[in-house]
Protein backbone atom coordinates (compact mmCIF):
# COMPACT_ATOMS: atom_id res chain seq x y z
CA UNK A 1 0.00 0.00 0.00
CA UNK A 2 1.72 3.20 -0.72
CA UNK A 3 1.87 5.79 1.69
CA UNK A 4 0.81 9.47 1.86
CA UNK A 5 1.41 12.20 4.28
CA UNK A 6 -0.85 15.19 4.30
CA UNK A 7 1.19 18.88 5.79
CA UNK A 8 -1.07 21.77 6.16
CA UNK A 9 -0.86 25.42 7.82
CA UNK A 10 -4.62 24.80 9.01
CA UNK A 11 -6.89 21.80 10.63
CA UNK A 12 -7.56 19.75 7.31
CA UNK A 13 -8.30 17.12 9.76
CA UNK A 14 -11.17 15.94 8.42
CA UNK A 15 -10.01 14.91 4.94
CA UNK A 16 -8.91 11.82 6.56
CA UNK A 17 -12.14 10.26 6.19
CA UNK A 18 -13.21 11.81 3.10
CA UNK A 19 -9.18 10.02 1.64
CA UNK A 20 -10.10 6.84 3.56
CA UNK A 21 -13.72 6.37 1.43
CA UNK A 22 -12.45 5.62 -1.53
CA UNK A 23 -8.69 5.49 -1.99
CA UNK A 24 -6.21 2.81 -0.10
CA UNK A 25 -3.39 5.07 0.69
CA UNK A 26 -1.65 4.45 3.99
CA UNK A 27 -2.24 8.22 5.62
CA UNK A 28 -0.42 10.30 8.17
CA UNK A 29 -1.33 13.64 8.71
CA UNK A 30 0.68 15.68 10.58
CA UNK A 31 -0.47 18.09 13.89
CA UNK A 32 -1.69 21.71 12.65
CA UNK A 33 0.52 24.13 11.34
CA UNK A 34 3.75 21.58 11.66
CA UNK A 35 4.26 21.36 8.21
CA UNK A 36 7.58 23.18 8.48
CA UNK A 37 9.08 21.87 11.26
CA UNK A 38 8.06 18.29 9.80
CA UNK A 39 9.63 18.79 6.69
CA UNK A 40 13.02 20.05 8.16
CA UNK A 41 13.15 18.01 11.46
CA UNK A 42 14.85 15.20 10.52
CA UNK A 43 13.79 13.21 13.53
CA UNK A 44 10.19 14.10 13.04
CA UNK A 45 7.29 11.49 12.83
CA UNK A 46 7.53 12.42 8.72
CA UNK A 47 10.69 10.88 8.16
CA UNK A 48 9.74 8.20 10.54
CA UNK A 49 6.38 7.68 8.35
CA UNK A 50 8.43 7.65 4.93
CA UNK A 51 5.79 8.79 2.35
CA UNK A 52 5.71 7.86 -0.93
CA UNK A 53 3.75 10.96 -1.55
CA UNK A 54 3.24 14.00 0.38
CA UNK A 55 0.04 16.49 0.18
CA UNK A 56 1.00 20.24 1.71
CA UNK A 57 -2.17 22.48 1.36
CA UNK A 58 -0.99 25.78 2.46
CA UNK A 59 -4.16 28.28 3.05
CA UNK A 60 -2.68 31.82 1.77
CA UNK A 61 -4.27 33.96 4.34
CA UNK A 62 -2.55 32.31 7.28
CA UNK A 63 0.67 31.78 5.09
CA UNK A 64 2.64 35.10 6.28
CA UNK A 65 5.82 33.77 4.79
CA UNK A 66 7.86 34.06 1.57
CA UNK A 67 6.93 31.38 -0.82
CA UNK A 68 11.05 30.43 -0.95
CA UNK A 69 10.16 28.77 2.38
CA UNK A 70 8.12 26.33 1.52
CA UNK A 71 10.42 25.44 -1.14
CA UNK A 72 13.35 25.37 0.92
CA UNK A 73 12.10 22.74 3.49
CA UNK A 74 10.81 20.84 0.69
CA UNK A 75 13.69 20.75 -0.94
CA UNK A 76 15.90 20.12 2.39
CA UNK A 77 13.49 17.17 3.18
CA UNK A 78 14.06 15.87 -0.86
CA UNK A 79 17.55 15.82 -0.46
CA UNK A 80 17.09 13.29 2.54
CA UNK A 81 14.11 11.37 0.72
CA UNK A 82 14.47 11.69 -3.15
CA UNK A 83 12.21 9.41 -4.51
CA UNK A 84 9.36 10.97 -2.34
CA UNK A 85 6.60 12.72 -4.78
CA UNK A 86 5.44 15.90 -3.54
CA UNK A 87 1.73 17.06 -4.54
CA UNK A 88 1.34 21.43 -3.74
CA UNK A 89 -1.68 22.87 -3.61
CA UNK A 90 -1.42 26.25 -5.24
CA UNK A 91 -2.92 28.76 -3.01
CA UNK A 92 -6.21 30.88 -3.00
CA UNK A 93 -7.42 33.85 -1.41
CA UNK A 94 -10.83 34.81 -0.48
CA UNK A 95 -12.48 36.86 -3.26
CA UNK A 96 -12.44 39.79 -0.76
CA UNK A 97 -9.80 41.78 0.73
CA UNK A 98 -9.58 45.75 1.75
CA UNK A 99 -7.31 47.03 -1.23
CA UNK A 100 -8.17 49.63 -3.91
CA UNK A 101 -9.46 48.47 -6.85
CA UNK A 102 -6.53 49.75 -9.06
CA UNK A 103 -4.01 47.61 -7.10
CA UNK A 104 -5.71 44.15 -7.43
CA UNK A 105 -1.92 42.76 -7.50
CA UNK A 106 -2.64 39.65 -5.04
CA UNK A 107 -0.24 37.78 -2.93
CA UNK A 108 -1.92 34.54 -4.29
CA UNK A 109 -1.62 34.81 -8.34
CA UNK A 110 2.47 35.57 -7.12
CA UNK A 111 2.65 32.60 -5.14
CA UNK A 112 1.01 30.50 -7.90
CA UNK A 113 3.99 31.88 -10.48
CA UNK A 114 6.27 30.76 -8.06
CA UNK A 115 4.80 27.56 -7.94
CA UNK A 116 4.53 26.65 -11.66
CA UNK A 117 7.78 27.69 -11.67
CA UNK A 118 9.20 25.60 -8.90
CA UNK A 119 7.20 22.70 -10.16
CA UNK A 120 8.70 22.69 -13.63
CA UNK A 121 12.22 22.62 -11.95
CA UNK A 122 11.44 19.88 -9.84
CA UNK A 123 10.77 16.84 -11.19
CA UNK A 124 9.36 15.31 -8.09
CA UNK A 125 7.14 18.11 -7.49
CA UNK A 126 3.35 18.47 -8.73
CA UNK A 127 0.72 21.01 -8.59
CA UNK A 128 -3.04 20.25 -7.40
CA UNK A 129 -4.96 22.91 -8.60
CA UNK A 130 -7.15 24.11 -5.82
CA UNK A 131 -7.29 27.36 -7.47
CA UNK A 132 -9.62 25.79 -10.65
CA UNK A 133 -11.70 24.02 -7.55
CA UNK A 134 -12.48 26.86 -6.15
CA UNK A 135 -13.92 28.81 -8.85
CA UNK A 136 -15.74 25.81 -9.93
CA UNK A 137 -17.18 25.11 -6.95
CA UNK A 138 -17.41 29.00 -5.83
CA UNK A 139 -15.53 30.22 -3.02
CA UNK A 140 -18.54 30.23 -0.68
CA UNK A 141 -19.65 27.06 -1.28
CA UNK A 142 -16.19 25.71 -0.47
CA UNK A 143 -15.26 27.71 2.95
CA UNK A 144 -17.03 28.74 5.94
CA UNK A 145 -15.32 31.36 8.59
CA UNK A 146 -17.63 29.29 11.26
CA UNK A 147 -15.49 26.24 11.39
CA UNK A 148 -12.23 28.40 11.04
CA UNK A 149 -13.49 30.66 14.19
CA UNK A 150 -14.48 27.14 16.35
CA UNK A 151 -11.67 25.40 15.78
CA UNK A 152 -9.14 26.14 12.73
CA UNK A 153 -10.80 24.29 9.74
CA UNK A 154 -11.57 26.74 6.61
CA UNK A 155 -13.31 24.48 4.92
CA UNK A 156 -17.09 23.12 4.63
CA UNK A 157 -17.76 19.35 4.25
CA UNK A 158 -18.44 19.69 0.83
CA UNK A 159 -14.82 20.68 -0.20
CA UNK A 160 -13.45 18.15 1.96
CA UNK A 161 -14.97 15.50 -0.62
CA UNK A 162 -13.89 17.84 -3.57
CA UNK A 163 -10.84 17.93 -2.32
CA UNK A 164 -9.89 13.99 -2.01
CA UNK A 165 -11.13 13.14 -4.99
CA UNK A 166 -8.76 15.74 -6.79
CA UNK A 167 -5.64 14.42 -4.63
CA UNK A 168 -6.80 11.07 -5.84
CA UNK A 169 -7.15 12.31 -9.24
CA UNK A 170 -3.72 13.36 -9.46
CA UNK A 171 -2.04 11.19 -7.62
CA UNK A 172 -3.28 8.37 -10.01
CA UNK A 173 -2.28 10.34 -12.94
CA UNK A 174 1.25 10.74 -10.89
CA UNK A 175 1.13 6.80 -10.85
CA UNK A 176 -0.12 6.55 -14.65
CA UNK A 177 -2.98 4.66 -13.51
CA UNK A 178 -5.37 5.96 -15.95
CA UNK A 179 -6.86 4.51 -19.27
CA UNK A 180 -5.86 4.20 -22.63
CA UNK A 181 -8.99 3.94 -24.81
CA UNK A 182 -12.03 6.18 -25.21
CA UNK A 183 -14.56 4.29 -27.13
CA UNK A 184 -17.40 6.14 -28.17
CA UNK A 185 -21.04 5.69 -29.84
CA UNK A 186 -21.94 7.80 -32.14
CA UNK A 187 -25.72 8.54 -33.21
CA UNK A 188 -26.99 11.63 -30.51
CA UNK A 189 -23.75 10.88 -29.24
CA UNK A 190 -20.56 12.43 -31.49
CA UNK A 191 -23.45 13.91 -33.72
CA UNK A 192 -26.93 15.12 -32.87
CA UNK A 193 -29.65 12.97 -34.71
CA UNK A 194 -29.95 9.02 -36.39
CA UNK A 195 -27.87 9.08 -39.32
CA UNK A 196 -30.12 5.99 -40.55
CA UNK A 197 -33.25 7.92 -40.32
CA UNK A 198 -31.92 11.54 -41.09
CA UNK A 199 -29.24 10.82 -43.24
CA UNK A 200 -25.38 12.58 -43.18
CA UNK A 201 -27.13 15.99 -44.27
CA UNK A 202 -29.66 15.72 -41.74
CA UNK A 203 -27.73 15.80 -38.39
CA UNK A 204 -26.89 18.22 -35.85
CA UNK A 205 -23.48 19.26 -36.56
CA UNK A 206 -22.99 23.00 -37.04
CA UNK A 207 -21.76 26.08 -35.48
CA UNK A 208 -24.86 27.30 -34.33
CA UNK A 209 -27.39 25.98 -31.79
CA UNK A 210 -27.25 22.90 -30.48
CA UNK A 211 -25.30 21.31 -33.51
CA UNK A 212 -22.52 23.30 -31.93
CA UNK A 213 -23.01 21.27 -28.64
CA UNK A 214 -21.54 18.18 -30.85
CA UNK A 215 -18.91 20.01 -32.61
CA UNK A 216 -17.49 21.39 -29.21
CA UNK A 217 -17.77 17.39 -27.78
CA UNK A 218 -15.75 16.59 -31.00
CA UNK A 219 -12.79 19.14 -30.73
CA UNK A 220 -12.48 18.24 -27.08
CA UNK A 221 -12.12 14.55 -28.28
CA UNK A 222 -9.75 15.68 -30.56
CA UNK A 223 -7.08 17.20 -28.38
CA UNK A 224 -7.47 13.76 -26.02
CA UNK A 225 -5.57 12.41 -29.02
CA UNK A 226 -2.94 14.79 -28.83
CA UNK A 227 -2.03 13.78 -24.89
CA UNK A 228 -1.75 10.52 -26.38
CA UNK A 229 -5.08 8.72 -25.88
CA UNK A 230 -6.66 6.65 -28.36
CA UNK A 231 -10.14 6.41 -29.92
CA UNK A 232 -12.33 3.87 -31.22
CA UNK A 233 -16.23 3.62 -32.30
CA UNK A 234 -18.29 1.14 -30.75
CA UNK A 235 -22.18 1.72 -32.54
CA UNK A 236 -25.08 0.13 -33.82
CA UNK A 237 -25.40 1.40 -37.31
CA UNK A 238 -25.00 0.17 -40.86
CA UNK A 239 -21.27 0.53 -41.17
CA UNK A 240 -21.91 2.24 -44.75
CA UNK A 241 -24.29 4.71 -43.30
CA UNK A 242 -21.56 6.13 -40.42
CA UNK A 243 -18.90 5.68 -43.18
CA UNK A 244 -20.79 8.65 -45.24
CA UNK A 245 -20.62 10.87 -42.34
CA UNK A 246 -17.31 10.86 -41.96
CA UNK A 247 -16.58 11.32 -45.76
CA UNK A 248 -19.35 13.66 -46.65
CA UNK A 249 -19.91 15.64 -43.64
CA UNK A 250 -17.91 18.43 -43.87
CA UNK A 251 -18.77 20.33 -40.27
CA UNK A 252 -17.16 16.38 -38.42
CA UNK A 253 -14.24 17.36 -36.74
CA UNK A 254 -13.12 13.76 -36.18
CA UNK A 255 -12.05 11.70 -39.16
CA UNK A 256 -12.43 8.01 -39.31
CA UNK A 257 -8.21 8.49 -39.10
CA UNK A 258 -8.97 9.04 -35.40
CA UNK A 259 -10.06 6.17 -34.50
CA UNK A 260 -7.45 3.12 -34.14
CA UNK A 261 -10.42 0.25 -34.31
CA UNK A 262 -14.20 0.83 -35.60
CA UNK A 263 -17.11 -1.58 -34.36
CA UNK A 264 -19.79 -0.11 -36.65
CA UNK A 265 -22.35 -3.32 -36.79
CA UNK A 266 -25.62 -4.74 -35.10
CA UNK A 267 -24.05 -7.19 -32.64
CA UNK A 268 -24.10 -6.72 -28.97
CA UNK A 269 -21.52 -3.94 -27.77
CA UNK A 270 -20.27 -5.90 -24.82
CA UNK A 271 -19.00 -8.56 -27.73
CA UNK A 272 -17.50 -5.53 -30.14
CA UNK A 273 -15.91 -3.96 -27.01
CA UNK A 274 -14.46 -7.47 -25.82
CA UNK A 275 -13.03 -7.35 -28.79
CA UNK A 276 -11.67 -4.08 -29.29
CA UNK A 277 -9.63 -4.70 -26.48
CA UNK A 278 -8.33 -7.93 -27.64
CA UNK A 279 -7.22 -7.09 -31.11
CA UNK A 280 -5.36 -3.24 -29.28
CA UNK A 281 -4.37 -6.12 -26.60
CA UNK A 282 -5.14 -4.19 -23.59
CA UNK A 283 -7.28 -5.23 -20.85
CA UNK A 284 -10.57 -4.20 -20.13
CA UNK A 285 -9.86 -2.00 -17.04
CA UNK A 286 -7.91 0.65 -19.52
CA UNK A 287 -11.17 1.46 -21.74
CA UNK A 288 -14.10 3.72 -21.15
CA UNK A 289 -17.05 3.48 -23.20
CA UNK A 290 -19.43 6.70 -23.82
CA UNK A 291 -22.67 6.32 -25.26
CA UNK A 292 -25.86 8.29 -24.98
CA UNK A 293 -28.64 5.03 -24.42
CA UNK A 294 -29.00 4.32 -20.96
CA UNK A 295 -30.05 0.82 -22.17
CA UNK A 296 -26.93 0.40 -24.05
CA UNK A 297 -24.96 1.63 -21.06
CA UNK A 298 -26.57 -0.82 -18.52
CA UNK A 299 -26.36 -3.82 -21.23
CA UNK A 300 -22.84 -3.56 -21.20
CA UNK A 301 -22.05 -2.68 -17.41
CA UNK A 302 -24.23 -5.92 -16.87
CA UNK A 303 -21.38 -7.89 -18.84
CA UNK A 304 -18.09 -6.20 -18.36
CA UNK A 305 -18.43 -5.07 -14.90
CA UNK A 306 -14.39 -3.97 -14.68
CA UNK A 307 -15.37 -1.32 -17.98
CA UNK A 308 -15.90 1.97 -16.86
CA UNK A 309 -19.39 3.48 -18.41
CA UNK A 310 -20.17 7.06 -17.24
CA UNK A 311 -23.31 8.32 -16.92
CA UNK A 312 -24.24 10.69 -20.05
CA UNK A 313 -25.70 14.12 -19.22
CA UNK A 314 -29.22 14.58 -19.67
CA UNK A 315 -29.32 17.90 -20.78
CA UNK A 316 -26.94 17.78 -23.62
CA UNK A 317 -25.88 21.66 -23.50
CA UNK A 318 -23.75 20.25 -20.35
CA UNK A 319 -21.84 17.33 -22.64
CA UNK A 320 -18.98 19.27 -22.95
CA UNK A 321 -18.69 20.85 -19.81
CA UNK A 322 -19.84 16.79 -18.50
CA UNK A 323 -16.94 15.35 -20.57
CA UNK A 324 -13.95 17.63 -19.18
CA UNK A 325 -15.00 17.25 -15.30
CA UNK A 326 -16.02 13.04 -15.32
CA UNK A 327 -14.13 11.82 -17.99
CA UNK A 328 -11.24 13.55 -18.73
CA UNK A 329 -9.75 14.44 -15.12
CA UNK A 330 -10.70 11.22 -13.72
CA UNK A 331 -9.48 8.67 -16.32
CA UNK A 332 -7.57 10.81 -19.56
CA UNK A 333 -5.30 13.09 -17.77
CA UNK A 334 -1.36 13.40 -17.75
CA UNK A 335 1.22 15.14 -15.69
CA UNK A 336 3.30 15.49 -18.77
CA UNK A 337 4.10 14.14 -21.67
CA UNK A 338 6.96 11.79 -23.27
CA UNK A 339 7.93 11.81 -26.94
CA UNK A 340 6.01 8.65 -27.34
CA UNK A 341 2.50 9.88 -26.18
CA UNK A 342 2.02 12.26 -29.88
CA UNK A 343 2.10 9.46 -31.69
CA UNK A 344 -0.23 6.86 -30.11
CA UNK A 345 -2.94 6.25 -31.94
CA UNK A 346 -0.56 5.67 -35.00
CA UNK A 347 0.90 3.43 -33.50
CA UNK A 348 -2.26 1.22 -32.38
CA UNK A 349 -3.11 1.23 -35.87
CA UNK A 350 -0.12 -0.02 -37.34
CA UNK A 351 -0.99 -2.35 -34.34
CA UNK A 352 -4.06 -3.46 -35.99
CA UNK A 353 -2.82 -3.56 -39.57
CA UNK A 354 0.06 -5.75 -38.65
CA UNK A 355 -2.68 -8.42 -36.56
CA UNK A 356 -4.71 -8.80 -39.72
CA UNK A 357 -0.97 -9.43 -41.79
CA UNK A 358 -0.66 -11.84 -38.98
CA UNK A 359 -4.04 -13.85 -40.01
CA UNK A 360 -2.98 -13.78 -43.92
CA UNK A 361 0.81 -15.26 -43.53
CA UNK A 362 2.36 -18.08 -41.58
CA UNK A 363 3.93 -16.33 -38.45
CA UNK A 364 7.60 -16.89 -39.42
CA UNK A 365 7.10 -15.41 -42.77
CA UNK A 366 5.11 -12.48 -40.71
CA UNK A 367 8.03 -12.00 -38.67
CA UNK A 368 10.72 -12.49 -41.28
CA UNK A 369 8.79 -9.76 -43.90
CA UNK A 370 8.04 -6.75 -40.74
CA UNK A 371 11.99 -6.67 -40.96
CA UNK A 372 11.90 -5.39 -37.05
CA UNK A 373 15.01 -3.26 -36.08
CA UNK A 374 15.90 -3.39 -32.44
CA UNK A 375 18.05 -0.64 -31.08
CA UNK A 376 18.99 -1.65 -27.61
CA UNK A 377 21.23 0.28 -25.55
CA UNK A 378 21.84 1.73 -22.40
CA UNK A 379 19.72 4.05 -20.86
CA UNK A 380 21.23 8.02 -20.27
CA UNK A 381 18.99 10.43 -18.02
CA UNK A 382 16.85 12.19 -20.81
CA UNK A 383 15.15 8.38 -21.32
CA UNK A 384 14.18 7.85 -17.56
CA UNK A 385 11.09 9.57 -17.63
CA UNK A 386 9.86 7.02 -20.16
CA UNK A 387 11.54 4.16 -18.49
CA UNK A 388 9.16 4.94 -15.27
CA UNK A 389 6.30 5.49 -17.57
CA UNK A 390 7.01 1.83 -19.13
CA UNK A 391 7.73 0.72 -15.67
CA UNK A 392 4.43 2.24 -14.09
CA UNK A 393 2.08 1.08 -16.92
CA UNK A 394 3.09 -2.51 -18.09
CA UNK A 395 0.81 -5.24 -16.77
CA UNK A 396 1.69 -8.03 -18.88
CA UNK A 397 5.06 -8.45 -19.93
CA UNK A 398 6.49 -7.74 -16.93
CA UNK A 399 9.20 -9.84 -14.34
CA UNK A 400 8.80 -8.31 -11.29
CA UNK A 401 6.05 -5.87 -11.23
CA UNK A 402 8.12 -3.10 -9.70
CA UNK A 403 6.73 0.16 -10.47
CA UNK A 404 9.31 3.00 -10.09
CA UNK A 405 9.24 6.78 -10.85
CA UNK A 406 11.71 8.68 -12.94
CA UNK A 407 13.92 10.02 -9.51
CA UNK A 408 13.82 6.28 -8.74
CA UNK A 409 15.55 4.94 -11.36
CA UNK A 410 17.34 8.31 -11.42
CA UNK A 411 19.09 7.36 -7.74
CA UNK A 412 19.37 3.45 -8.81
CA UNK A 413 21.39 4.49 -11.43
CA UNK A 414 23.33 6.70 -10.74
CA UNK A 415 24.15 5.75 -6.97
CA UNK A 416 23.53 2.21 -6.31
CA UNK A 417 25.07 0.82 -10.03
CA UNK A 418 21.57 -0.28 -11.73
CA UNK A 419 22.16 -0.16 -15.24
CA UNK A 420 18.88 0.44 -17.64
CA UNK A 421 18.81 -0.66 -20.96
CA UNK A 422 16.13 0.22 -23.12
CA UNK A 423 14.56 -1.23 -26.59
CA UNK A 424 13.82 0.73 -28.63
CA UNK A 425 11.62 -1.13 -32.23
CA UNK A 426 11.15 -0.37 -35.58
CA UNK A 427 9.50 -2.30 -38.35
CA UNK A 428 8.59 -2.03 -41.95
CA UNK A 429 5.47 0.08 -41.03
CA UNK A 430 7.12 2.87 -38.48
CA UNK A 431 8.87 3.16 -35.40
CA UNK A 432 7.26 2.37 -32.07
CA UNK A 433 10.04 4.14 -30.25
CA UNK A 434 11.08 2.63 -26.88
CA UNK A 435 8.82 0.05 -26.04
CA UNK A 436 10.71 -2.17 -23.39
CA UNK A 437 13.24 -1.93 -20.58
CA UNK A 438 15.48 -3.68 -18.20
CA UNK A 439 17.03 -2.51 -14.77
CA UNK A 440 20.05 -4.98 -14.55
CA UNK A 441 22.60 -4.93 -11.95
CA UNK A 442 26.24 -6.27 -12.52
CA UNK A 443 27.35 -8.37 -8.92
CA UNK A 444 29.67 -11.62 -7.96
CA UNK A 445 29.90 -13.01 -11.61
CA UNK A 446 26.00 -12.70 -11.96
CA UNK A 447 23.26 -10.24 -13.88
CA UNK A 448 20.37 -9.78 -11.90
CA UNK A 449 17.53 -8.92 -13.42
CA UNK A 450 15.44 -6.33 -11.42
CA UNK A 451 12.95 -5.69 -13.95
CA UNK A 452 12.26 -6.85 -17.67
CA UNK A 453 9.01 -5.37 -19.27
CA UNK A 454 8.00 -5.06 -22.62
CA UNK A 455 4.88 -2.92 -24.03
CA UNK A 456 2.29 -4.94 -25.08
CA UNK A 457 2.02 -3.52 -28.46
CA UNK A 458 5.01 -5.29 -29.80
CA UNK A 459 4.43 -8.86 -27.79
CA UNK A 460 4.20 -12.46 -29.77
CA UNK A 461 6.91 -10.87 -32.46
CA UNK A 462 10.20 -12.27 -30.20
CA UNK A 463 10.99 -9.32 -29.23
CA UNK A 464 11.55 -10.75 -25.95
CA UNK A 465 14.09 -13.02 -27.29
CA UNK A 466 15.93 -10.40 -29.09
CA UNK A 467 16.08 -7.99 -26.51
CA UNK A 468 17.49 -10.47 -23.66
CA UNK A 469 20.49 -11.75 -26.56
CA UNK A 470 21.10 -7.84 -26.71
CA UNK A 471 21.20 -7.26 -22.88
CA UNK A 472 23.65 -10.58 -22.29
CA UNK A 473 25.90 -8.95 -24.85
CA UNK A 474 25.82 -5.32 -23.15
CA UNK A 475 26.34 -7.68 -19.96
CA UNK A 476 29.57 -9.43 -20.98
CA UNK A 477 31.17 -6.19 -22.49
CA UNK A 478 30.52 -4.87 -18.88
CA UNK A 479 31.76 -7.64 -16.93
CA UNK A 480 33.30 -10.46 -19.30
CA UNK A 481 33.23 -13.27 -16.43
CA UNK A 482 29.99 -12.33 -16.02
CA UNK A 483 28.58 -16.73 -15.74
CA UNK A 484 24.48 -16.80 -14.57
CA UNK A 485 21.56 -14.65 -14.88
CA UNK A 486 19.34 -14.89 -12.29
CA UNK A 487 15.47 -13.20 -12.59
CA UNK A 488 13.07 -12.35 -9.60
CA UNK A 489 9.87 -13.16 -11.10
CA UNK A 490 6.52 -12.05 -9.43
CA UNK A 491 3.22 -14.11 -10.45
CA UNK A 492 0.51 -11.84 -11.15
CA UNK A 493 -3.08 -12.78 -12.95
CA UNK A 494 -1.65 -11.17 -15.88
CA UNK A 495 1.51 -11.93 -16.64
CA UNK A 496 1.93 -15.63 -17.08
CA UNK A 497 3.62 -15.15 -20.46
CA UNK A 498 6.98 -13.81 -18.91
CA UNK A 499 6.85 -17.03 -17.47
CA UNK A 500 6.25 -18.84 -20.45
CA UNK A 501 9.17 -16.70 -21.67
CA UNK A 502 11.69 -17.77 -19.18
CA UNK A 503 10.57 -21.45 -19.83
CA UNK A 504 11.19 -20.65 -23.63
CA UNK A 505 14.67 -18.67 -22.63
CA UNK A 506 15.72 -22.53 -20.54
CA UNK A 507 15.97 -20.32 -17.36
CA UNK A 508 15.33 -23.04 -14.56
CA UNK A 509 13.47 -22.42 -10.93
CA UNK A 510 12.45 -24.68 -8.08
CA UNK A 511 9.95 -22.37 -6.60
CA UNK A 512 8.31 -20.12 -9.82
CA UNK A 513 10.10 -17.49 -8.33
CA UNK A 514 13.85 -17.34 -8.79
CA UNK A 515 14.39 -17.98 -12.14
CA UNK A 516 18.28 -18.96 -13.50
CA UNK A 517 20.47 -20.07 -16.01
CA UNK A 518 23.99 -19.94 -17.66
CA UNK A 519 25.00 -17.62 -20.04
CA UNK B 1 -38.65 9.26 11.24
CA UNK B 2 -36.77 9.58 7.93
CA UNK B 3 -34.58 13.34 9.45
CA UNK B 4 -33.98 10.84 12.56
CA UNK B 5 -32.76 8.02 10.16
CA UNK B 6 -30.56 10.29 8.03
CA UNK B 7 -28.88 11.83 11.43
CA UNK B 8 -28.35 8.65 12.53
CA UNK B 9 -26.49 7.68 9.30
CA UNK B 10 -24.27 11.19 9.58
CA UNK B 11 -23.13 9.89 13.15
CA UNK B 12 -22.17 6.12 11.85
CA UNK B 13 -20.75 8.18 8.91
CA UNK B 14 -18.52 10.50 11.25
CA UNK B 15 -17.59 8.56 14.24
CA UNK B 16 -17.34 5.34 12.61
CA UNK B 17 -20.12 3.83 14.94
CA UNK B 18 -22.94 0.77 13.84
CA UNK B 19 -26.43 2.68 13.15
CA UNK B 20 -27.55 -0.32 15.60
CA UNK B 21 -25.26 2.04 18.48
CA UNK B 22 -26.32 4.80 17.48
CA UNK B 23 -29.67 6.72 19.91
CA UNK B 24 -30.49 8.65 23.43
CA UNK B 25 -27.42 6.96 25.01
CA UNK B 26 -24.93 8.17 22.24
CA UNK B 27 -23.13 11.55 24.30
CA UNK B 28 -20.29 13.27 23.71
CA UNK B 29 -18.57 12.55 27.28
CA UNK B 30 -18.80 8.96 26.56
CA UNK B 31 -18.06 8.17 22.98
CA UNK B 32 -14.93 7.85 21.60
CA UNK B 33 -14.19 10.23 19.16
CA UNK B 34 -16.67 13.11 19.99
CA UNK B 35 -13.97 15.33 20.99
CA UNK B 36 -13.99 19.32 20.22
CA UNK B 37 -12.75 17.93 16.78
CA UNK B 38 -15.36 15.35 16.61
CA UNK B 39 -17.84 18.23 17.04
CA UNK B 40 -16.77 20.05 14.09
CA UNK B 41 -16.86 17.38 11.90
CA UNK B 42 -20.09 15.79 13.15
CA UNK B 43 -21.88 19.52 12.59
CA UNK B 44 -20.31 19.62 9.49
CA UNK B 45 -21.99 16.97 8.29
CA UNK B 46 -25.19 17.90 9.46
CA UNK B 47 -24.96 21.29 7.85
CA UNK B 48 -24.17 19.51 4.51
CA UNK B 49 -26.24 16.81 4.75
CA UNK B 50 -29.84 18.88 5.84
CA UNK B 51 -28.66 22.46 4.77
CA UNK B 52 -29.11 23.67 7.79
CA UNK B 53 -26.59 26.35 10.21
CA UNK B 54 -26.06 26.32 13.86
CA UNK B 55 -24.64 29.26 15.90
CA UNK B 56 -21.99 29.31 17.28
CA UNK B 57 -24.10 29.22 21.05
CA UNK B 58 -25.80 26.25 19.60
CA UNK B 59 -23.08 24.36 18.53
CA UNK B 60 -21.60 24.77 22.15
CA UNK B 61 -24.41 23.02 23.36
CA UNK B 62 -25.09 19.95 21.22
CA UNK B 63 -23.63 17.52 23.42
CA UNK B 64 -26.12 14.63 22.98
CA UNK B 65 -27.74 12.40 20.10
CA UNK B 66 -31.32 14.13 21.50
CA UNK B 67 -29.91 17.33 21.90
CA UNK B 68 -28.71 16.95 18.43
CA UNK B 69 -31.92 15.72 17.19
CA UNK B 70 -34.49 18.26 18.58
CA UNK B 71 -32.00 21.57 17.53
CA UNK B 72 -32.40 20.03 13.71
CA UNK B 73 -36.05 19.53 14.29
CA UNK B 74 -36.77 22.97 15.37
CA UNK B 75 -34.30 24.24 11.98
CA UNK B 76 -36.43 22.04 9.88
CA UNK B 77 -39.82 23.22 11.44
CA UNK B 78 -39.10 26.49 10.87
CA UNK B 79 -38.93 26.09 7.19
Amino acid sequence: MNKLAVLSNINIDPLKNQLQKNSSYELYFAGYNQWQSELLNLNSKLYDFCPDFVFIYLNAEEFKADIQLLFLAVNFYQNASPTCRFLISNFTLPPFTVETYKVARRVDREFNESLVSYSKDHKNIFILDFERLVLLHGYTSMFDDKYWYLGRIKFRNSAFAILAEEINNVLNCMQGKVKKVLILDLDNTLWGGVVGEDGWQGLQLVEEGVGRIYKDFQRLIKQLTSLGFVLAICSKNNESDAVEVFDNNAEMVLGLDDFVIRKINWTSKSENIVEIAQTLNIGLDSLVFIDDSAVERELVKRELPELIVPDFPTDITKLPSWFILSVVYPYFSKTELTLEDGDKTAQYKRNALRESEKQKTSFDNFLRDLNIKLDVRIADQSIYKRVAQLSQKTNQFNLSLKRYSESEIELMCDKQGFIAITCSYEDKYGSEGIVGCALIELKNKKLLIDSFMISCRVLGRKVDELFLADILQIAKKKMSECEVIEANYLQTAKNELVKEFLQRCNFISVDNVLFSRKI
Amino acid sequence: MEVENKLKSVFTDVFGIPVSKVGVTTKQNTLEGWDSLGQLRLIMAVEEVFDVSFTVAEIAILTDYELVLNALLRKLDGR
